[in-house]
């Protein structure tokens, strides 16, 4: 198997205080979880499987903060278990993760830092 | 027409190769098995009957005078679980309408039978689908409630997304620590998974709808007759915690008797059956005892040839997907023309078991 993320930008510019939107879009065909993480006190589950889309409003980054990471939890699906997937941070596509598991598979996940600049 | 059986036979053995990961989770045996041997060769004799595929369709149609049945070929798609028409578990679960169109089934089944010393060749289409009137009892829908109610999964995420943060952050963890934190997740989760799935009732309230037609032609020629239709309504109702009625309602149109096949007239008949099964099962779902009745005749159609009108049974699972059944009492004799009282004892695998997934039981 492989689900597999990765980064398409190689920074985010963002605001220190101002209010990120956070949106995971994927075909609604699998169960998945999400998670993004921001320093210590950020901490955003996306558990709503089969939802297809996922939002999330997060205030208040630190100044100096220099990453998110950015977790998924792919599991065998009644329908499919194909899976392909895509993050926004305010509206911008920060990365993507597919893959599709394999024969005899249940389970596999994946992580990827996305560079933030917090200024 | 070999052409596109060959194809359709091509695209079928890869969706059932790639079925089997995909549903094979939520295949539980819920039932005595549709599908059996002895069911092919018309002997069940039970006047309840959900034609699952049209290979069920077209032999049940002359079970007396098919004794020499070869080169029989069936094949049943479901497209919702196919890749080329994927439908979403969003879509799945949010409508009973929808669930509907997701179970549908298509089925083609071809054999050949000699028939007053004449080789017929036989083909059969058929569709059904199924409905758990109470969404909580369907497999996929547990399978989804069983995911958001996973706690042990949240916690096992919990742990790995931290230590991930941590040896990002420097910390000494190991490669091998956060594979086998990363297996914590799925093992978490198939733990729910299967706690979920040992509360499926085998009497959960269903219902089961199947049509199927078929045509019957003489090898070598052009002579083609119609089998019949068949409309068959199934429910499955439940009366307490391991007991259930099973009503069922099959209506045939058109109905070829096959034994005047060859001869210069054909005969065709309509005909109705309606039946009525009590079950009532032990706790551990191993063994269930049944009575059940209908009002099949001494008409003139094959598929009330051998059908109980009334009798007493024992269904006992020998293993996952494999179960013995016996019944005992009055049933229309092969002939047709008069009653008998009879006793069968029969083995049937359940499309779980054949599809190899009776280990995962």
């Amino acid at each position: 198997m492989s689900i597999s993320v990765k980064a398409l930008l190689p920074s985010i510019d963002v605001k220190s205080g101002e209010v990120i939107e956070l949106i995971m879009e994927d075909d609604g065909r699998a169960r998945v979880s999400m998670n993004f993480s921001i320093g210590d006190s950020i901490s955003v589950d996306f558990d709503d499987t089969w939802s297809g889309h996922r939002l999330a409003k997060i205030p208040g980054l630190k100044a100096g903060e220099t990453s998110a990471f950015a977790f998924v939890y792919v599991f065998r699906s009644a329908l499919n278990a194909d899976y392909k997937s895509k993050f926004y941070i305010n509206g911008n596509l920060v990365a993507e993760a597919e893959g599709k598991l394999s024969k005899g598979t249940d389970f596999d996940g994946g992580n990827v830092v996305i560079p933030l600049n917090v200024t | 027409m070999k052409t596109v059986i060959f194809l359709f036979a091509i695209v079928s053995a890869s969706v059932s190769a790639q079925e089997k990961d995909k549903i094979s989770e939520y295949l539980v045996d819920i039932n005595a098995a549709p599908v059996n041997a002895a069911a092919l060769i018309g002997v069940t004799g039970s006047a309840i009957k959900t034609i699952q595929t049209a290979q069920d369709f077209a032999i049940s149609l002359n079970p007396i005078t098919s004794k020499d049945t070869k080169d029989a070929f069936g094949i049943s798609i479901n497209p919702g679980r196919a890749d080329f028409v994927p439908m979403s578990g969003k879509f799945y679960n949010s409508s009973q309408l929808n669930r509907v169109l997701a179970n549908l089934t298509f089925g083609y089944a071809e054999n050949s039978s000699e028939i007053n010393g004449v080789l017929f060749n036989k083909r059969a289409f058929a569709l059904d689908t199924y409905l758990f009137l109470d969404e909580g009892d369907d497999p996929a829908i547990r399978g989804y409630r069983a995911f958001l109610a996973c706690g042990e999964r949240k916690i096992a995420e919990k742990n790995h997304k931290e230590a991930v943060i941590a040896k990002a952050e420097g910390q000494p963890i190991t490669d091998e620590q956060l594979v086998k934190l990363l297996e914590a997740v799925g093992l978490a989760q198939a733990t729910c998974d299967a706690n979920s799935l040992k509360t499926v009732k085998w009497n959960a309230n269903r219902v089961a709808v199947s049509y199927g037609r078929g045509h019957v032609r003489k090898e070598g020629t052009d002579e083609k007759s119609k089998l019949g239709e068949f409309l068959v309504l199934t429910a499955l109702l439940n009366t307490g915690v391991d007991s259930g009625v099973y009503l069922s309602y099959q209506k045939s149109k058109d109905e070829l008797d096959l034994k005047t096949l060859g001869s210069s007239s054909l005969m065709v008949s309509s005909n109705s059956l309606v039946a009525a099964r009590y079950v009532r099962g032990t706790s551990d779902a191993t063994l269930r005892y049944l009575a059940e009745i209908s009002n099949a005749g001494k008409k003139n159609s094959s598929a009330q040839s051998g059908v109980y009108k009334y009798a007493l049974g024992v269904d006992k699972k020998i293993t996952g997907g494999v179960w013995l059944l016996f019944r005992y009492g009055k049933s229309v004799t092969a002939s047709g023309n008069d009653t008998e009282t009879k006793g069968l004892l029969n083995l049937s695998f359940s499309a779980g078991c054949l599809l190899n997934q009776c280990k995962k039981e």
